[in-house]
């Protein structure tokens, strides 16, 4: 997965201290949540209740139409106008009775926002104490980086508004959504446009959608090979909606439909990298000691993103081909001057290829999907970066301060990787389905690339292999009311392992609540989800929509 | 669709509901008791129908009224305690061949947490084909497959399967034509392999006159109905008899769902583009339009 993989510099616990916020305006929000609730309760009654009186009124009416339009209706042609007229007049009377509200109608694109209001809280299930004294462990620094606002006893504390709207255009669409949020864990307003973008047919055959938006693909669930858009992480370790866990991304995609084939080509003009683990909130393994600052201010290339796929499809036989040109999604890689002056995570440059294949099998849905990883140079060792022309060569075309214009700088990359991916999921029961991943990565050159030094900093901590195995069930009860949701990840190779239980409640249109845990377990802080066993905790959430 | 005849099919009462569904059938109005009302007009010739050719026609008329067709709809689904829970959308089918394949879009409207998804089905009916069937969701731009094995898994949340949507082979079962009165034909429907289904049998009433079925009861090995579907309205749209207003009921847990349509049209003449994954990622606006 490369979600965990934050890379082969598997970085450190960091962290914060507390900071005493927000609770008093969750309790305000859940007040006034509980108002809104009771009031449009008590409406529908009313509502229901004069709809109960007259409906049988009305329905005497009804029943009368229906017999002389079903008379029509089987003679003549004449009496189908007559039908048409007949309905036209008296469409939203004739539902209104057993549906208690006429069809919802096109509004204006003012009327038309619709989203939820939302507060969400989670809590640690074990302290973590990177957090609380914002340390930053092992061959750290005593770099004080962390936010002291950031609370330590909590992983969640959202109190959020989302909207959207659809501008609709002769034959186009201008697409809108966005939230704002205040997170009550680093006590700051946050805001996210996940969508804002124009989409439309160009021609007969391609299509364009241009501007911020969300980009999906690929067959892996919570594990992506060759889906290399924006993901946020923290957000998938805190608990918030699977929707969170992509990212948006400023965007033209260009998407070409020929006869059972399609090609997507996306350009991202400038690179924006996921929403990685910083130790903001959640620590993790970091054995080179870089604090958050020091992640978060790890310079971004400015150049391009490419995002290819290539599908087509026999029968019920789907076949993709993928291609990405860009850069490590988070600071994996390592640059350092060779007078050691700087020292500083980096994004590399990197390229994937990949395929995949999905299939009816069994009843069920199968998949493969395999990538190949090649960053800018091969091996954690050494590419040379000639600083004369930074935007050129095997390095991220990053201009830094930092680095000595007049002298080579070397880049710390990981070596080549491989991965493969096999699903297979089906319905196991009426209402229960469960859905197999098993994944496999391998890492070429290892022992060649990776300096002794480093190995021994991994605490013999095996990178060339990694298998994982992910078992989701799925239960869905109450017409969908109620949805459990168990998802498990564990890998054999690495002995650790992630499972995360989310039970969802929706017991109208308006309200949904959510509960859930996500536990990680590990012997050593080392692995992928060793490092956040400290991570471990259980929300809930309320959702109110509109 | 055929309503009926794929519905009922289904391994499931739900599905029959379907046929509903996907016929979008119209409205106009009769409920199973303004049957009665019927003029006594049906021919006579009717008759001499065998019970699976009349099952076919059933099939035509439910789920195959025209060469494509178009449908607003929307439904209230009802659980045993009264609470509602409502499902706005438009459906575009066309038949690939009368009584063969289809293909269908649904794109939700409402309530706000499915506004924007869209559901895709390539129906097959050869036996040893499944039926295609992806599920668009917009908060992640993403195009999920769905297996074969879910068939009778609800469909958003309604009475409904996914399979009622996309229909059932009438192959499946095999008929007997039980009794007729003057405006009706009751059909037995028995499922060719029991291990497949959760019914032990079906009874469909089909009217003569437009081959609608009107009314289906699913009985379960106790020989008791434990599941109901309703034409409630049946309206003659572009000259198709059309459901317009149908209703299943759970009579087991209790609670229904039902199901009602409006701006009805066939022979638009889409083009297959429509059904493809393009429309899944960018709804194809000309087509979605009153």
């Amino acid at each position: 997965m490369h979600v965990l993989q934050l890379g082969q510099i598997k970085t450190s616990r960091v962290f914060a201290r507390v900071h005493q916020t927000s609770l008093f305006m969750a309790s305000l929000f859940v007040v006034a949540l509980a108002l809104v609730h009771n009031n449009a309760e008590a409406a529908n009654s009313t509502k229901r209740q004069e709809m109960t009186e007259t409906s049988e009124a009305k329905r005497t009416i009804s029943s009368k139409k229906r017999s002389k339009g079903i008379v029509g209706a089987a003679r003549s042609d004449e009496s189908v106008e007559q039908l048409g007229g007949e309905l036209d007049g008296d469409w939203s009377e004739e539902w209104e009775d057993d549906w208690g509200s006429p069809w919802e109608e096109p509004k204006s694109f003012w009327q038309s926002f619709t989203g939820f209001a939302e507060l969400a809280l989670g809590r640690r299930i074990q302290s973590d104490i990177y957090q609380e004294y914002s340390m930053v462990q092992e061959y750290g620094t005593a770099d004080k980086n962390v936010d002291s606002k950031t609370r330590t006893d909590s992983t969640l504390e959202d109190v959020r508004l989302q909207l959207q709207n659809t501008y609709t255009l002769e034959s186009s669409t201008i697409n809108f959504r966005g939230h704002v949020y205040y997170d009550g864990v680093q006590s700051k307003w946050q805001g996210q446009l996940r969508e804002l973008n124009w989409q439309g047919a160009v021609s007969t055959q391609w299509d364009i959608k241009a501007g911020q938006q969300v980009i999906t693909w690929g067959t892996g669930n919570y594990v992506f090979i060759n889906d290399m858009f924006n993901k946020d992480w923290q957000s998938f370790l805190a608990g918030r909606d699977d929707e969170y866990l992509k990212a948006p991304q400023f965007a033209v995609k260009a998407s070409g439909y020929f006869d059972n084939a399609s090609l997507d080509l996306v350009l991202t003009p400038r690179f924006s990298s996921d929403n990685f683990i910083n130790g903001e909130v959640f620590s993790f393994y970091n054995p080179l000691g870089f604090s958050t600052k020091k992640l978060n201010s790890a310079k971004k290339p400015h150049s391009p993103e490419y995002a290819v796929r290539y599908k087509q499809r026999w029968d019920d036989l789907e076949l993709a081909l993928y291609g990405y040109h860009g850069f490590e999604k988070s600071p994996e890689s390592l640059v350092v001057s060779p007078n050691g002056n700087m020292f500083a995570p980096s994004y590399a440059k990197l390229s994937v290829f990949g395929a995949s294949m999905t299939t009816n099998f069994m009843e069920g849905i199968a998949s493969i999907e395999i990538g190949h990883y090649n960053r800018s140079s091969n091996g954690l060792a050494l590419s040379q970066n000639s600083s004369q022309d930074p935007n050129q060569g095997q390095t991220p075309s990053m201009r830094t301060t930092n680095v000595p214009t007049s002298e080579t700088s070397f880049w710390f990359t990981a070596p080549d990787e491989s991965k493969i991916l096999f699903g297979f999921e089906r319905e196991l029961i009426t209402n229960l389905s469960g859905a197999l991943q098993v994944s496999y990565e391998y890492q070429h050159d290892f022992d060649k690339a990776m300096p002794a030094a480093l190995q021994m900093m991994q605490d013999n901590y095996e990178l060339k292999r990694r298998s994982l195995v992910t078992l989701q069930l799925r239960y869905s009860a109450l017409q969908n009311k109620l949805n459990v949701d168990w998802f498990t990840f564990v890998s054999p190779s690495d002995e650790d392992g992630h499972t995360r239980l989310k039970v969802n409640y929706k017991p109208n249109d308006q309200w949904q609540y959510t509960l859930g845990t996500n536990y990680f377990w590990g012997d050593v802080p080392t692995t992928f989800f060793g490092q956040f066993e400290k991570a471990s905790s259980a929300y809930f959430s309320v959702r109110r929509f509109f | 669709m055929s309503f009926f005849t794929r519905s009922l099919m289904t391994k499931n009462i739900k599905r029959a509901a379907f046929a509903t569904f996907v016929s979008f059938a119209s409205a106009a109005s009769f409920n199973s008791h303004a049957n009665e009302s019927v003029p006594a007009s049906t021919p006579d010739a009717t008759t001499d129908l065998t019970a699976e050719q009349i099952i076919k026609k059933a099939e035509l008329a439910a789920y195959y009224a025209g060469e494509d067709g178009k449908s607003e709809a929307r439904m209230m689904i009802v659980d045993d305690q009264g609470r509602r829970q409502t499902r706005q959308f438009t459906i575009l089918k066309k038949d690939v061949e009368d009584g063969g394949d289809q293909k269908m879009m649904v794109f939700f409207s409402r309530p706000a947490d499915v506004s924007g998804m869209v559901f895709r089905v390539e129906k097959h009916n050869a036996l040893n084909q499944d039926d295609d069937r992806w599920l668009y969701l917009p908060g992640l731009d993403l195009v999920k497959r769905i297996s074969a094995g879910d068939k009778r898994t609800s469909f958003v949340g309604s009475h409904f399967f996914y399979e009622d949507v996309s229909g059932r082979s009438t192959a499946l079962d095999s008929f007997e034509l039980l009794s007729q009165t003057k405006d009706e034909f009751v059909l037995k429907g028995t499922p060719k392999d029991p291990s497949q289904v959760e019914f032990s049998h079906y009874d469909v009433r089909i009217n003569k006159t437009t081959f609608i079925p009107m009314v289906i009861d699913f009985y379960n090995t106790k020989g008791e109905v434990y599941r109901k579907v309703e034409s409630l309205n049946v309206e003659i749209i572009d000259g198709f008899p059309t459901v317009t207003k149908s209703k299943i009921s759970d009579l087991e847990k209790g609670g229904y769902t039902l199901m009602q349509f409006r701006g009805i049209r066939y022979d638009l003449g889409m083009p297959d583009t429509v059904f493809t994954e393009r429309s899944l990622r960018t709804p194809p606006l000309e087509w979605l339009r009153r």
